[in-house]
């Protein structure tokens, strides 16, 4: 993708809570940290946040830990700190709950372990 | 892009990054050639706010995509051409505050939708592209917005580059070229005159 469009789907991507673009910029603005602040809290090379933006957030447990990691590791940013950043916009915006619910009713859910 | 359908049907997260960044140019682009200009007013971004809607519903309903039947970009592209076609309308009607007044020309008098005919009488790709061999490029693009099922005014003047004109000039372009196709229809013995 050229600049342009990675910046225009990265701003589609920060209005839904299905992505971590969502969960960062939900994050920068209950913190008032700027974007560059919340990269230097992940430890990541500033090219790389729109990339981690573009991701799936991480499901509920017990697989939140699993995609916390893959997406560290694959842009190099810190595993804790992008964990602590989606906990705590879930806990601030309420989602967390509502996630562990759906994630519970998945579960529940004979021959369809498939996230919604 | 299979492989990586495999991935997001298992969880990867970091799969939707992968697939917006190989799949999202080539959507713009399959847009940009099937909707070349816009109503003045619309939004230019449109198109790619509709490829951003294609993957996300994607992304969210994998399991909707059958590998049997098309190929991974194939579904997406139409996914795009429809999220596109409900933006143009939308945008229509934002724009002029009012809806299409064209919704009768692929119509005929016994309420049949004519695209609905086609698409049944012609038996297999090769009457389809025999048909479009004649045509222009903006009746083959009208045409296969016709297959779709669409008939907004508006859509189908995004596709023949026509955005540009006043709304009464633009119905009465498209209202032509829809004409032609349907006497093209016709002289193929697909439907009645």
């Amino acid at each position: 993708m050229t600049g342009d469009m990675t910046r225009k789907m990265v701003s589609l991507a920060s209005r839904d809570p299905f992505y971590l673009g969502w969960h960062l910029a939900s994050y920068s603005e209950i913190t008032g940290m700027s974007m560059a602040e919340v990269v230097r809290e992940l430890g990541c090379l500033p090219e790389t946040v729109d990339s981690i933006s573009l991701c799936r957030a991480p499901r509920a447990e017990p697989h939140f830990r699993e995609d916390i990691e893959a997406v560290a590791d694959r842009f190099q940013a810190r595993a804790d700190k992008l964990a602590r950043i989606v906990r705590y916009v879930r806990v601030s915006s309420g989602t967390g709950v509502l996630l562990a619910a759906r994630d519970r009713d998945l579960e529940d859910a004979p021959n369809d372990s498939r996230d919604g | 892009m299979l492989d990586l359908h495999q991935r997001l049907l298992s969880d990867d997260p970091v799969a939707t990054e992968e697939i917006f960044n190989i799949a999202a140019p080539d959507l713009e682009r399959h847009l940009q050639l099937r909707f070349p200009s816009l109503a003045a007013g619309v939004d230019p971004d449109v198109r790619t706010l509709a490829v951003y809607e294609a993957l996300t519903d994607y992304f969210k309903n994998p399991g909707k995509y059958d590998s049997s039947k098309s190929g991974l970009m194939t579904y997406l592209r139409m996914a795009a051409r429809r999220d596109m076609q409900n933006l143009l309308k939308k945008e229509s009607r934002h724009v002029s505050g009012r809806v299409s007044l064209e919704d009768v020309e692929f119509r005929q008098s016994d309420g049949n939708d004519i695209s609905e005919r086609v698409a049944e009488d012609l038996d297999g790709r090769s009457k389809i592209e025999d048909l479009k061999q004649g045509m222009t490029s903006e009746e083959r693009a009208v045409f296969e917005l016709m297959l779709d099922g669409e008939r907004g005014t508006e859509v189908a003047a995004a596709a023949m580059s026509i955005g540009h004109l006043p709304p009464g000039e633009r119905a009465r372009e498209v209202k032509r070229v829809k004409d032609r196709i349907k006497k093209r229809i016709q002289r193929k013995g697909i439907i009645r005159k």
